[in-house]
């Protein structure tokens, strides 16, 4: 008898995620409706197939040092075709110095644009910017609001726009 | 429905064994890489089940399957894992199955107990 209770429960037990919290994170998502037993194990599963991959290939890709960093991740992300959908949530890192140059560069684009206007009036250029400045938070803010359902997505992007600027 | 913001990320210690088990004895694994790969880990669910979660709608159903998974993880470029997860879904399959079959059986034996205790009740 207790053979036969224990077997059953071996398939569930043979994944290391908690099935709960998949689900969670699988609710989440507006679009679903309603979940099936298998679906939420076979996610579960290529979770944990997913994570074995991502951290095999980053390793190999490392010249298998002996250590495993992010950045080694953020290369494997960034060049590897089918995990483009984490480009956004993982980006290479950038030394401060990088940072300034890429700021100064864009600078100079812009300024270059718009060299006649600002020495001809300097009242008319801060109008514009303002302008500029309002349509690019109103832009802000329908993005939010499209994304505003998916708080994990949300976050994830907070976190990694913060870790682009050391 | 997730009520706090943590419950949409995986177990770190979870995903960490995970990762161990995936690179040679003595690779370390830096603390900002563990907490990347959960959090990749947390994003794939959600792309993979909205995968599903459109290849069932396309066929008028609203509960998501465990063929609209496998599906999904061609649609999504991971056809490497295909084979396995087929394989996990017929064994989580039998597994149900023998679970339920176990207690029909329960069942059918405290059914079969209540029977006789009536019988002797009887006599």
């Amino acid at each position: 008898m207790s053979n036969q209770q224990t077997s059953p429960s071996k398939g569930i037990k043979e994944l290391r995620l908690p099935i709960s919290r998949v689900k969670t994170i699988m609710k989440s998502s507006p679009q679903v409706e309603a979940i099936g037993q298998d679906c939420l194990f076979l996610v579960a599963k290529a979770t944990e197939l997913f994570v074995h991959y991502l951290s095999e290939e980053s390793h190999q890709k490392s010249n298998k040092a002996g250590n495993l960093e992010y950045k080694h991740l953020a290369e494997v992300v960034q060049t590897n075709e089918t995990l483009e959908f984490l480009r956004e949530i993982m980006p290479r890192k950038i030394t401060v110095r990088q940072f300034k140059e890429m700021i100064d560069d864009k600078n100079s684009e812009s300024s270059s644009d718009s060299d006649t206007d600002s020495q001809s009036d300097s009242d008319s250029n801060s109008d514009s910017d303002d302008k500029v400045e309002n349509s690019s938070d109103s832009s802000h803010n329908d993005n939010d609001k499209k994304n505003g359902n998916n708080s994990l997505e949300d976050s994830s992007k907070d976190e990694s726009e913060e870790e682009t600027k050391p | 429905m997730a009520e706090k913001l943590e419950d949409l990320n995986l177990p770190n210690a979870v995903v960490t064994r995970i990762v161990r088990e995936a690179l040679p004895d003595g690779v370390t694994v830096a603390k900002e890489a563990r907490a990347a790969v959960a959090k990749a880990a947390s994003i794939f669910i959600l792309y993979l089940t909205s995968s599903a979660n459109i290849i069932a709608k396309k066929s008028n159903r609203k509960t998501v399957s465990g063929q609209d998974v496998i599906q999904a993880m061609e649609d999504i470029e991971f056809d490497q894992f295909i084979a396995p997860l087929q394989e996990a879904l017929e064994n989580f399959k039998k597994n149900q199955k023998e679970k339920k079959d176990a207690s029909t059986k329960k069942k059918q034996q405290k059914k079969d107990e209540d029977d006789s205790g009536e019988i002797h009740e009887d006599e």
